[in-house]
């Protein structure tokens, strides 16, 4: 019996890193006009990572994709101000303190502040990638989980590699995407729809 | 002793078997009845169909896999593009407010 508390115990810290739920940020878009909800695992960047095609770009962003493990957004926007509840961040920052996740910035500015956490894994090496950006009227989450290096860090942040969002979605307004014009996930099944 | 002697080979002699004897004996041995099943109850043909059907099917099902396959491999591909345009743009928007708090303070 003894045991078995001690394993639990040991175990609990490893099983709460298996994987955030994000199903929990919900409420914070409850009164969003706009969402954005994208969650791609392994399997389904391995999936895209085999149709990126060719080119210039596409192949220095190769290296990367390949590092990731998993990518979750969540992006809400509102119509007013105040129409989220800042509280119902909480269990993510709880998450990224439990997984040893170091705030290396945090910005703030009027109603708008920025986080951004790194994992660090070892030397040189990082387990992800997590920000938390809130405006008056829009807050965003980004969770991106692998082992990458300092020049995945620049690639991300950058606009190395990364084709312009304007060329991956014809017909529609990259402003609408990026605010989130649409939910989706990437497993598959579509999460709860507006 | 004589008499003994030509009684027991009277006994034994060889006799002809009567000459309805083999066909008697064939009669009696029934034949094995030879049943003649419907096309649709025969084995052979079911195994034929079967492979007609899958022969059919599981060409046709592995091209519906695979177009289903790459429908969502362009959807993740999509969705994989906006997540990195998205995650630069917070990136980028992050570094913008250092920089302007940062003026503030100075």
């Amino acid at each position: 019996m003894r045991k078995m508390l001690i394993l639990l115990v040991v175990a609990a810290p490893l099983m709460a890193q298996e994987g955030f739920d994000f199903k929990t940020l919900d409420k914070l878009g409850a009164n969003s006009k706009n969402k954005t909800n994208i969650t791609l695992d392994g399997d389904m960047l391995k999936l895209a990572a085999g149709f990126l095609g060719t080119g210039t770009e596409i192949d220095s962003l190769k290296p990367l994709i390949h590092s990731l493990k998993g990518i979750s957004i969540r992006s809400f926007g509102f119509d007013k101000e105040d129409q989220y509840n800042e509280a119902d961040l909480e269990p993510f920052r709880t998450y990224l303190k439990q997984g040893n996740w170091n705030r290396i910035v945090e910005a703030r500015e009027g109603k708008g502040y920025s986080e951004i956490y790194l994992q660090p894994l070892s030397e040189r090496r990082l387990g992800g990638v997590a920000i938390i950006s809130a405006e008056a009227k829009e807050v965003t989450i980004v969770y991106i989980s692998g082992n990458l290096n300092q020049e995945d860090l620049a690639k991300l942040s950058g606009t190395m590699g990364i084709p312009d969002i304007k060329m991956q979605l014809k017909g529609k307004k990259a402003g609408d995407a990026a605010a989130g014009g649409e939910s989706r996930s990437g497993k598959g099944k579509k999460d709860d729809e507006e | 002793m004589n008499d003994f002697e030509d009684s027991v080979r009277n006994a034994l002699r060889r006799e002809a078997a009567p000459p309805d004897f083999a066909v008697n004996v064939l009669a009696k041995v029934r034949a094995p009845k030879v049943i003649a099943l419907p096309l649709w109850r025969r084995p052979v043909v079911w195994a034929m169909a079967a492979g007609v059907s899958l022969a059919a099917i599981v060409p046709s099902a592995a091209l519906e896999y695979q177009r289903r396959r790459e429908v969502q491999a362009l959807e993740a591909r999509r969705e994989l593009f906006i997540a990195l345009a998205l995650t630069r743009t917070k990136l980028q928007q992050t570094r913008e407010r250092i920089q302007r708090t940062t003026r503030h303070t100075l």
